[in-house]
């Protein structure tokens, strides 16, 4: 398993995303802070999305909003924002596209856009593609954000441990061992013949398969929330977002 | 849109956008709670068969396999050679559940003392040795020569 880089200072968990914009509050310094930000909203557009179709915004206009409102926010807005709702990055998240929902969208579709502006890049096809297949219209909009969130979250994760697999060229594998990670049984005799390996090495791989995933696992929840003892009652969070 | 899939652990239904088609919630199940430890017969940090003779020496580099010479319910035994001392040795693996359990050093004691009294100080301290990095790895071997 890798050794995390070690910071130079303070403890590993100030390298954690969210974090390092929280930081950056009190530095001149914003260029990793804005670099951070920005992984995390290409990580976690789609909620937004889910969330702003849902509050009755076409499609054309879910796509125009939800780019605009990044573009902003990793433009200029961003800071002050985190200023104002501090704690995890999904509370800020849906507070500021509250924010900008209320205050600077009718405004904002009224003017031509400026030059230079950064845009994250959506796939506005996947997005529409993608809420067709949302639960029925009687879940809010922002139970649909919770939910929505906490299913991206795994999907990253699980992607994650996908392409390490894959890496190894060992793809295969990580699909007869999925599902080890929800408590699954597996078959290791059967897994062991169609894959051409001894017994041992599969119950091998699917105890680091499970270590692996769940390293991962908290590292992601890590990368949104402030600090490390804020990671458990984030998990508790993700679990009601995910109950039906 | 749901389906009337069940999720096979908790049995809930399994939605159609479920992340790899695995039930959210029990994925989720793993960030909270310690980490696994490893099921059925090997190491709980490296896990290993025991009863692969290449995955043990792999795992003890300072002994030849030779052969084994039985299992049970307490490990497995093999026919080894030490390598720094060059003799024949009987090295006995045991299974992760009696490595980590409180009494461990209370069990792996009598076994040490197995071999004839002229051997026994020799066997004692690389047992002494095994059982402290037993406590860290949950590896745990003793031997007897032969």
């Amino acid at each position: 398993m890798p050794v995390p880089e070690t910071p130079p200072h303070g403890s590993p968990f100030e390298q954690t995303r969210w974090s390092i914009v929280i930081a950056s509050r009190n530095t001149d310094d914003t260029t990793r802070a804005r670099d951070a930000l920005g992984k995390l909203c290409a990580a976690y557009w789609y909620p937004l999305y889910a969330f702003v179709r849902r509050e009755g915004h076409n499609a054309v206009d879910a796509q125009d909003l939800t780019q605009e409102f990044f573009a902003r926010l990793l433009e200029k807005n961003w800071l002050e924002a985190v200023d104002r709702e501090k704690g995890k990055f999904r509370s800020f998240l849906l507070a500021a596209l509250r924010h900008f929902l209320a205050n600077e969208w009718d405004r904002a579709r009224r003017l031509k856009r400026g030059g230079g502006v950064t845009m994250l890049s959506l796939d506005a096809h996947t997005a529409e593609e993608r809420y067709a297949f949302e639960p029925a219209d009687s879940m809010t909009a922002d139970r649909l954000f919770e939910r929505r969130w906490a299913l991206t979250l795994l999907e990253q994760v699980l992607a994650q441990v996908r392409h390490e697999f894959a890496a190894a060229d060992r793809e295969k594998l990580f699909d007869e061992l999925k599902g080890a990670l929800t408590g699954g049984k597996v078959p290791y005799a059967d897994v062991a013949t169609r894959l051409n390996l001894s017994e041992g090495a599969v119950r091998v791989a699917v105890h680091r398969l499970r270590l692996r995933y769940r390293e991962l696992l908290r590292a992601e929840i890590a990368e949104t929330v402030a600090s490390e003892g804020e990671i458990d009652a984030e998990v508790q969070h993700l679990f009601a977002a995910l109950a039906t | 849109m749901e389906t009337t899939r069940l999720c096979p652990q908790c049995q809930q239904p399994l939605a159609a956008d479920a992340p790899s088609g695995l039930c959210p919630q029990c994925l989720l199940k793993a960030a909270a709670g310690p980490p696994p430890r490893a099921s059925g017969v090997g190491l709980a940090d490296d896990f290993i068969d025991i009863g692969d003779p290449a995955e043990v020496a792999r795992k003890l580099p300072q002994f030849e396999i030779l052969e084994m010479l039985g299992r049970g319910g307490m490990g497995v035994v093999y026919k080894a050679r030490q390598r720094n001392l060059d003799r024949i040795v009987a090295l006995k693996i045991l299974p992760p559940g009696d490595a980590t359990s409180s009494d461990f050093v209370a069990r792996f004691t009598p076994a040490r003392r197995a071999p004839s009294p002229s051997s026994t100080i020799r066997t004692s301290l690389m047992s002494t040795t095994s059982a402290k990095r037993a406590a860290s790895t949950t590896s745990s071997w003793s031997m007897w020569t032969a």
